[in-house]
């Protein structure tokens, strides 16, 4: 990757025009995937937090941010939806008082997104989702699972036509979970690509996708997840399921990681949140941290936000997140983490 | 680390209007800092000067940095410091 062509992508990752904040509402989860990193153990966001996250927004709006760009992370968010809420609709009156744009969004596993909420967030300018699926009903129910092992195939999928339906403008990514034994199940013209294509995809430019290997992301089962061999064979494996796509009528602007060029790094994006400055992840407990699939590396953990609204930031611990900012090293950009967590000792875990 | 990157890098600062940091103790509010931009070019800078006020806004401290020099209105080219020009 050449730096300098960089150059507008770091401005934006330290411009004060812009403020990210990845919010945990909860960290608990109504799912038990087999590959998750999260322990589950912090609880609903206090109120005390809640209105930290209001101050200090509201304290960037009255200064002229321009943008503030909001992800509702977890746990699965859905299960604090009073949280959701509440933030969801005071950040949005906040960012309109004071003209800044508010672009908000979800990662969600699906299954308690009803109708009534999503007009609720959409009403708020939460209109980004991202929704995972880890292939055909056989496999994904046998990977995300709920605590008593139940598949969650049917929830999702009855979420994303409850989507497909709605008259919102929306931008939903469906990311498809893949590895080398669920492969063949995607290819094909029986495969679940066409499926999925043909359900949401196609003719809906609302919808993209997003084509993820799944990897050992730190949790108890890391051993039973299969992986491929190199990155070489994982992006050899994209880029079958990318022509798989658009052979069933998806447009090439439906992908984040269409013909992937240099300018973007491996994890397909350019400079990743947690390499940003003006990006920071906020724990239900009021921790900030900057890495979401890090939460039980203490390193990952860069500061507090009290109830006032201020962000007391450890510089010791933020700046090895902001390596790649003045080196230009793409893997400091693009994963951080494993370019600062990862590179001793644990050369094994993978971005999720 | 070349200068070259280090320039680019600046300069993607400077394109940022970022406000540099002199003599600015950490964690003050993004309202006491004087609104000196850094010229691109500075050599110099590393990562450590990156700071974060309380407010989540970031700026570049200075004060390690003598041969940063100001851009106020007249380009004087002065040392950046918490007096400006």
């Amino acid at each position: 990757m050449r730096f300098d062509a960089m150059t507008p992508e770091i401005a934006g990752a330290v411009t004060n025009d812009h403020l990210q904040l990845i919010v945990n509402p909860t960290e608990r989860c109504n799912l038990r995937c087999a590959y998750c990193y999260e322990t589950f153990a912090l609880g609903k966001m206090p109120e005390t937090i809640v209105s930290g996250v209001f101050n200090l927004v509201k304290r960037r709006a009255e200064k002229g941010l321009k943008t503030f760009r909001l992800e509702f992370f977890g746990g699965e968010p859905l299960v604090a939806w009073d949280v959701v809420e509440t933030l969801a609709h005071g950040l949005s009156d906040i960012c309109r008082a004071n003209g800044t744009e508010m672009l908000g969004g979800m990662t969600t596993n699906g299954v308690l997104l009803t109708r009534s909420r999503l007009d609720r967030l959409a009403a708020a300018d939460v209109r980004s989702f991202q929704v995972t699926l880890d292939g055909p009903k056989a496999v994904h129910d046998r990977r995300r699972v709920g605590r008593q092992g139940e598949g969650s195939f049917d929830a999702v999928w009855k979420t994303l036509e409850m989507l497909k339906a709605a008259p919102h403008s929306l931008d939903i990514l469906i990311r498809l979970h893949f590895d080398p034994t669920s492969l063949e199940h995607c290819l094909g013209d029986a495969g679940f690509i066409r499926r999925v294509s043909a359900s949401f995809v196609k003719d809906d430019e609302r919808f993209r996708l997003h084509f993820h290997a799944l990897g050992r992301w730190g949790g108890p089962h890391d051993d039973e997840t299969p992986v491929f061999g190199s990155p070489v064979d994982e992006r050899a494996a994209i880029e079958e399921l990318i022509d798989e796509a658009l052979a069933a009528g998806c447009s090439p602007t439906q992908f984040a990681q269409y013909r992937r060029d240099a300018a973007l790094g491996e994890s397909g994006h350019a400079i990743c949140y947690a390499a940003r400055a003006n990006a920071f992840v906020i724990r239900s407990d009021g921790r900030v941290a900057k890495c979401t699939v890090a939460f039980e590396d203490d390193r990952n953990t860069v500061g507090r936000l009290s109830e006032n609204g201020d962000l007391v930031i450890d510089p010791s611990r933020h700046l090895p997140w902001l390596q790649g900012l003045i080196s230009g090293d793409p893997l400091a950009l693009s994963c951080p983490a494993r370019a600062y967590l990862w590179s001793q000792g644990d050369s094994s875990t993978q971005a999720a | 680390m070349s200068k070259n990157k280090y320039w680019v890098s600046a300069a993607a600062l400077a394109a940022s209007s970022l406000q540099a940091s002199a003599s600015v103790p950490l964690a003050t509010s993004s309202a006491e800092r004087p609104a000196l931009p850094i010229v691109a070019g500075a050599t110099g800078l590393t990562a450590a000067d990156l700071i974060v006020g309380l407010d989540g806004t970031v700026a570049i401290d200075v004060r390690a940095h003598a041969t940063l020099v100001c851009q106020n209105t007249n380009n004087c080219g002065a040392p950046a410091t918490n007096n400006g020009c």
